[in-house]
């Protein structure tokens, strides 16, 4: 199991869609964080956790850049099998998320 | 008070019950057949159990009610239309998230207080704020310019949950 703990591994305050509107993007996220540790659980054939809870607030641009991103940058919208979310703080994320992924490729 | 309330049918009925022992004596008091000790069971427990629901239907209405003057204040002083910068939207955000929370604990009590359509009203002019300030996290310039937009969103929301709380207290 490999996890991502964003308030540790990332920030506690994320930012916005794309790296050029400000720091803590959620391009950011997906080019250093999000990405390389979902190929490493593919590889290794592991779930990758992704827990969102400890920091400020997620905007949705930025959880859509990071996830919806992700599927775009796979061509592929079956990610959520491999990723678990955990949001206890908001969890009405985990119900954004999925639905994100659902619309990325369309 | 409530001590008082409880205990005024008890007097009553003791008052009642001493009078007719006085008038009638012993034994044609305790006289009475089982149908009759039956029938007067069942009238007396069927309406302990109807006010008993009735008064738990109103603390339930009381509960949701408070709730939404909980949620109806922190929409009206904490989504802000305006003053963006970098501290205030960490504020804003984790105000967002709660009051997020708070819109989708709504929804699994709106169907059974009928007020599905105005929850969903609520969360629809939430969810536009709450784009419009996600979408443009770091361009406090556009925030600003978008103040209008912005309140106008919390004055909706503001009053559709006045008009739930009215309907939830109107009687069907």
């Amino acid at each position: 199991m490999i996890i991502i703990k964003i308030r540790d591994d990332f920030t506690k305050s994320p930012g916005g869609r794309l790296i050029e509107e400000g720091a803590y993007s959620g391009e950011l996220f997906r080019n250093n964080i999000l990405s390389p540790k979902y190929k490493e659980a593919l590889e290794k054939n592991e779930k990758l956790i992704v827990d969102l809870d400890g920091c400020y607030g997620f905007a949705t641009s930025f959880l859509e850049e990071a996830f919806g991103g992700l599927c775009r940058e796979l061509k592929d919208n079956n990610i959520l099998k491999h990723i678990e979310i955990i949001s206890e703080d908001e969890p009405g994320l985990v119900e954004d998320i999925e639905s994100y992924v659902k619309k990325a490729l369309k | 008070m409530k001590k008082i309330i409880i205990a005024i049918p008890f007097i009553v009925i003791l008052c009642v019950s001493g009078l007719s022992i006085w008038k009638h004596g012993w034994k044609d008091f305790f006289d009475i057949n089982i149908a009759n000790v039956l029938t007067l069971s069942t009238a007396i427990i069927f309406t302990f159990l109807l006010t008993q629901k009735k008064n738990e239907d109103h603390r339930f209405r009381d509960s949701i009610v408070r709730l939404l003057e909980n949620l109806q204040t922190r929409i009206n002083d904490n989504l802000i239309n305006s003053g963006f910068n970098e501290e205030s939207m960490l504020k804003l955000q984790q105000e967002m998230r709660t009051i997020r929370n708070a819109i989708y604990a709504f929804r699994s009590v709106k169907n059974k207080l009928n007020i599905a359509t105005e929850i969903d009203y609520i969360e629809s002019q939430f969810n536009t704020y709450k784009d419009v300030i996600d979408n443009h996290i770091c361009n406090y310039v556009y925030l600003e310019e978008s103040s209008i937009d912005l309140s106008n969103y919390v004055a909706l929301m503001s009053s559709k949950i006045t008009e739930t709380i009215v309907k939830i207290y109107t009687p069907e």
